[in-house]
């Protein structure tokens, strides 16, 4: 019976995200629509897009679970993918806008005037998509094999075919006017089942038997280095995250791209309320067996129980599909936009040429991969982006004397690191101690590392003072507000 | 022929004397224009500057006042460290103070940062200091 029940509700998802993708196709005519929905698109309506893009299927279906054993995980993931967007406000989100960018990589080559630097910054916000979007399509696996009784394949083909329609027809728009209702949609599927659940437990005076207690070991203590390294990955990762970055691009002006990092910042720290809600009724009526990354849509079925529960589990699993759906059709957009321009070609054709092989690469990468836990893989992707693309953005916006080839040298030795700690921790088995901490949290010495890298780097070139001037009117144009004049931009233009 | 500029009762037009200005003044006039337009320059270059390092101070003022509650509400909560069945009710105190601090940094520098720029706008209008 869930099943049928999952199959309509998550039909529904499909159809609105089709809906809107037809919608925008409507409305998407330029090469500006289709990168950044002609940079008209409001605080609210952006906010609730972000959040939906942002919040993926390691937050709706793996945060909760971590409640079963790792309070500690879960607190500091919750606190750091929040807090990102306060980064973003301070650090990223204004200058960004105003530099007038399509993407990161338009970014660099106006800031660093290096197609070294755009490249590098290419290849960098290409892995940073993939090794996202890969634990999305294990997420839809996941949901299809749990609650669709479909085989695993099935789930990341489905969310394959629906991406590509929704952004092949009108590329940002399109996914601007799916994401910001399916951010509700997931807030939307979390609260009804909860708001049951507590009903349903409350009307029995609390005599419901606990199933057995969940809690699969004891809540472990964590190093302080691996705490403060977690969150620099999450704090400064999540300010790097193309896919969202590109988001900002999208605001009118820079003050409004402000507003919108501050309501994302509401609203993500909002919906971080249900998870927490979830997690404490798995610590009691979940069981031992479940799985963390499952508990969400165990749950329901545990305490309600009969159709009830069957309904209540399609709703949560047509969340955790939206879900699925906003952050892979976001990640794809990134990926065409940053390929297309260097590839394909800068227009509507080169736009949806790159998106198609995009979503075919990392659809092939997902199937041919196995699923680690959701949140660690999602750690790795955040470790990566705080010791690449973060440093040289925010070293590019705010310094002066910043080059492209000390950007390039610090993204090359960030990445290099990063990738080296991960696949030693999983190929020595996930150790233990301050050696396993130092490979599955390596942001904590990546970062200041590569940020030493690029000054000393850039330092060291002799290119630093020739491009002072023209570097600096850059800057003034980033930093300046909007209705002023810029007496000398040399930036890109809209 | 009749004169195009006589008038009714033949009187000569009043002659003027129509002379290009020499040309060490016009160089000097273009010296002069193009020294203020300097000096504006630098000074728009200054306010620049000042605008960035002062937003960057502000900028890094929030992220500190932001780190320095998320450590202090760490430190606190682990010294009264209690368990409410069955979650570890501090965990959830941390959230909810980290949540509060965001938002907090968050409106203060947006508040701050619009101030900045209002007042470098000004500067720019020569309406203040």
């Amino acid at each position: 019976m869930t099943t049928q029940f999952a199959w309509a509700a998550i039909g529904c998802v499909i159809v609105l995200s089709t809906v809107a993708g037809v919608r925008g196709l409507s409305i998407a005519r330029s090469t500006s629509d289709f990168y950044v929905a002609s940079r008209g698109v409001r605080p609210w309506w952006n906010a609730s897009a972000i959040g939906g893009e942002y919040l993926a299927a390691a937050s709706v279906l793996g945060i909760a679970g971590l409640f079963l054993g790792h309070v500690e995980d879960a607190t500091w993931l919750m606190i750091g993918y929040t807090g990102g967007f306060l980064v973003l406000l301070l650090f990223v989100a204004a200058p960004l806008r105003r530099s007038n960018a399509y993407t990161v990589s338009d970014f660099a080559q106006a800031r660093y005037d290096s197609f070294a630097a755009r490249r590098t910054f290419t290849v960098c916000a290409c892995i940073v998509c993939c090794l996202y979007i890969v634990p999305q399509m294990h997420g839809a696996a996941l949901v299809a094999s749990m609650v669709l009784g479909v085989p695993p394949w099935a789930g990341p083909l489905l969310v394959a075919a629906v991406v590509a329609a929704t952004v092949l027809s009108g590329g940002m728009r399109s996914i601007t006017l799916a994401q910001a209702p399916q951010y509700w949609i997931k807030v939307a599927s979390l609260l009804i089942p909860l708001i049951v659940m507590v009903t349903v437990l409350a009307s029995q005076g609390g005599n419901v038997p606990a199933r057995e207690i969940a809690l699969q070991q004891a809540d472990a203590s964590r190093s302080p280095y691996w705490t403060v390294s977690l969150l620099v990955a999450l704090l400064l990762g999540a300010a790097g995250l193309p896919h969202v970055l590109v988001r900002f691009c999208t605001s009118p002006d820079g003050r409004t791209a402000q507003r919108t990092a501050s309501l994302v910042l509401l609203l993500v720290g909002a919906f971080y309320v249900l998870p927490i809600a979830y997690g404490m009724l798995g610590r009691r009526f979940a069981g031992k067996a479940t799985s963390p990354d499952t508990l969400v849509l165990v749950l329901p079925e545990r305490i309600v129980g009969g159709t009830t529960g069957d309904v209540l589990t399609a709703i949560v699993a047509a969340g955790a599909f939206s879900a699925l759906l906003a952050t892979s059709s976001g990640l794809i957009v990134t990926i065409a936009g940053v390929v297309s321009q260097d590839v394909f070609g800068a227009d509507i054709r080169g736009f949806r040429r790159a998106a198609l092989v995009a979503t075919a690469v990392t659809l092939g990468v997902a199937l041919v991969t196995d699923s680690a836990r959701l949140t660690d893989t999602v750690g790795h992707v955040f470790a990566f982006s705080a010791s690449t693309l973060f440093p040289a953005l925010v070293l590019g916006i705010w310094s002066r004397t910043v080059t492209s080839y000390g950007a390039i040298a610090g993204m090359l030795t960030g990445a290099t690191l990063v990738v080296a700690s991960a696949v030693a921790w999983y190929a020595l088995d996930r150790p233990t101690g301050t050696f396993g901490d130092l490979l599955a949290q390596p942001a904590g010495w990546t970062v200041p590392l590569v940020v030493a890298i690029i000054l000393t780097v850039s330092r060291l070139d002799p290119a630093s003072r020739s491009r002072l001037i023209s570097t600096e009117r850059f800057l003034q144009q980033i930093h300046t507000p909007e209705e002023l004049p810029i007496p000398h931009s040399s930036g890109l233009k809209t | 022929m009749k004169e195009p500029d006589g008038d009714a009762t033949g009187s000569r037009p009043v002659r003027v004397r129509v002379t290009a200005p020499s040309t060490r003044s016009a160089s000097d006039l273009s010296a002069l224009v193009r020294a203020q337009s300097i000096r504006e320059e630098e000074l728009d270059r200054d306010r620049c500057r000042r605008l960035v390092r002062q937003r960057l101070r502000l900028a890094l003022v929030c992220a500190g006042s932001f780190a320095a509650a998320i450590l202090a509400a760490a430190t606190a909560t682990s010294f009264f460290a209690a368990a409410v069945d069955p979650l570890p009710i501090h965990w959830l105190v941390l959230c909810a103070v980290a949540f509060a601090a965001m938002l907090g940094s968050a409106s203060w520098f947006i508040h701050a940062s619009n101030a900045l720029d209002e007042r470098f706008s000004r500067q720019r209008d020569g309406d203040g200091p």
